[in-house]
């Protein structure tokens, strides 16, 4: 592990985060953009969010996924690249840490099991477009409804 | 079968796609499949859960944490979908796509169970991006189903990766009402043109072809039934064309009260520049009226041209004029083309083949 790596962190001034049954949600709340990593994506984002490095991020998910430590970092990289990319995460030496070890046992996180694949996050860039796509219905005549609780 | 159908809105709530979800839901547990809904609450006054024709119905907020970027909300709701689901341990999930609810359905929710998703519109109705949401829904769906194979082919070419993994599903709906229609009432003619009155349902084309149909009719009349962004425009355009009079715009109506807005019309004009499959031009057939409609989308597979109605181009008002007018001249025409849609559509269209399609399709997934 280099520690004069630069160290990583979640950019607060534009996204929110939550780990949850082994899935990372990630919203840019400026851009209404929506990210999904799942699996080894919800690791590698919990290391990289709370400050990791890449060689710390790398050494957990090998750890986790019982893969080399080269293959981890060769895989993790060009994420870290684009969460950087998508101002999701920023990078730099004056972030905080190392993560707390105790990350690896967290809720949402300890979830994340099964066979290995590189991480990757997924991009719901047509977040507004999917948002306007079928617009509310009109307010439902309450008339209708008593007339159909037959139906229930 | 134990079945997941996971639809942004549902009954009481009245669109097209509800109705068609409520008959299929209603089939489906009528033949012994144990059917378990989750659907947005959307009114404050529905009930968190509650039973449907033996359907299970979770009313969860789906949307608005996404709209509103809430994500404390957002990933409580997910939870929820994920207990549910993992009560019920559904067979297949079968969700219909309406937008961003497609969030919640990912692997990390579904776990292994297959996912059905089924697309009931014409496409693309959003940009296509290659590395975005709807991309990973077709991408992740282990199978997908269009409503008309116009629809399906607009899917295919969107991306290669449904193409060995999609069907198309006709939509399927049995009349209101059961018994015979009757005849157009005995009077002036009235064209009715009934949706969601938005540019691409083409409502303008209407009312530019009904001011020549009134050069021949002076006493006809135009029923506009639905509501939407293009109402006042189209209030202006008919009162542009000295046709403001004779043109009724009947405001958003329920799909129970279509039936009886067709059985007041001669004809049903269905003028769309987008549409998956048209499901007015078979409430149309349902009450024996003949279709004119654009040869769009869907509408050639709903109506048969020369026999059940009559297609035309689409941005074309003279065309759909010329094809009104004909039949307005020709009222055995009306009838005859009326009586074969109805029949038609008993035989292509109805409830009965649509809920035996999803069952063969959730039983071979």
């Amino acid at each position: 592990m280099s520690v004069s790596e630069p160290r990583h962190a979640i950019n607060g001034e534009v996204a929110t985060a939550k780990v949850i049954d082994g899935e990372a949600i990630v919203i840019n709340v400026v851009t209404g953009r929506y990210y999904s990593l799942e699996g080894s994506g919800a690791l590698a984002w919990t290391w990289l969010a709370a400050g990791a490095t890449l060689a710390e991020a790398a050494d957990a998910l090998a750890a986790r996924f019982g893969i080399g430590a080269a293959q981890a970092r060769a895989d993790l990289a060009p994420l870290a690249d684009e969460l950087v990319a998508d101002e999701l995460l920023v990078r730099g030496d004056a972030v905080a840490g190392p993560p707390d070890p105790a990350l690896a046992d967290a809720d949402g996180v300890a979830a994340v099991r099964g066979p290995y694949a590189a991480p990757k996050v997924v991009r719901f860039t047509d977040m507004e477009d999917l948002l306007a796509f079928d617009p509310p219905l009109p307010p439902t005549d309450a008339e209708l409804w008593p007339a159909h609780a037959d139906q229930r | 079968m134990r079945v997941v159908y996971f639809v942004e809105r549902f009954w009481p709530l009245l669109g097209g796609v509800e109705v068609l979800s409520a008959a299929l839901l209603r089939d489906l547990s009528a033949r012994g499949h144990e059917v378990t809904v989750i659907t947005g609450v959307d009114h404050e006054d529905l009930p968190e859960r509650e039973g449907y024709h033996g359907c299970d119905v979770h009313r969860l907020s789906l949307v608005p944490p996404i709209r509103e970027r809430d994500l404390e909300t957002l990933v409580r709701v997910r939870g929820r979908i994920r207990s549910i689901l993992t009560a019920f341990r559904p067979d297949v999930v079968h969700a219909v796509f309406t937008g961003a609810s497609v969030f919640y359905l990912k692997r990390s929710v579904l776990g292994d169970v297959p996912l059905i998703m089924s697309f009931h519109g014409s496409w693309p109705m959003i940009d296509f991006v290659p590395d975005a949401g709807l991309a990973y829904v077709l991408d992740e769906a282990d199978w997908v189903t269009a409503c008309s194979r116009a629809a399906l082919g607009d899917l295919r070419a969107l991306t290669p990766v449904v193409r060995d993994k999609s069907s198309v599903v006709l939509n399927g709906l049995d009349p209101a009402d059961p018994a015979e229609p009757g005849p157009p009432p005995e009077g002036p003619p009235v064209l009715l043109t009934s949706g969601r009155v938005v540019f691409d349902k083409g409502f303008d084309l209407a009312i530019e072809a009904f001011a020549r149909v009134v050069e021949a009719f002076p006493e006809a009349r135009l029923v506009v039934a639905g509501d939407g962004t293009e109402v006042g425009a189209l209030r202006a355009r008919a009162a542009e064309l000295g046709v403001g009079e004779r043109v009724e715009f009947r405001g958003w109506v329920s799909p129970h009260a279509v039936a009886s807005l067709v059985a007041e019309a001669s004809v049903v004009v269905v003028p769309s520049r987008l549409e998956g499959f048209g499901l007015v031009a078979l409430e149309a057939a349902h009450g024996a009226r003949p279709v004119v409609a654009t040869r769009v989308g869907g509408l050639p597979e709903v109506v048969a041209d020369g026999e059940t109605g009559l297609l035309v181009e689409p941005e074309d008002p003279s065309g759909l004029a010329a094809a009104i007018l004909a039949l307005l001249h020709a009222p055995e025409d009306i009838l005859r083309m009326g009586r074969a849609a109805r029949t038609r559509a008993l035989e292509l269209f109805s409830a009965r083949r649509h809920a035996g399609e999803w069952e063969a399709l959730y039983e071979r997934l």
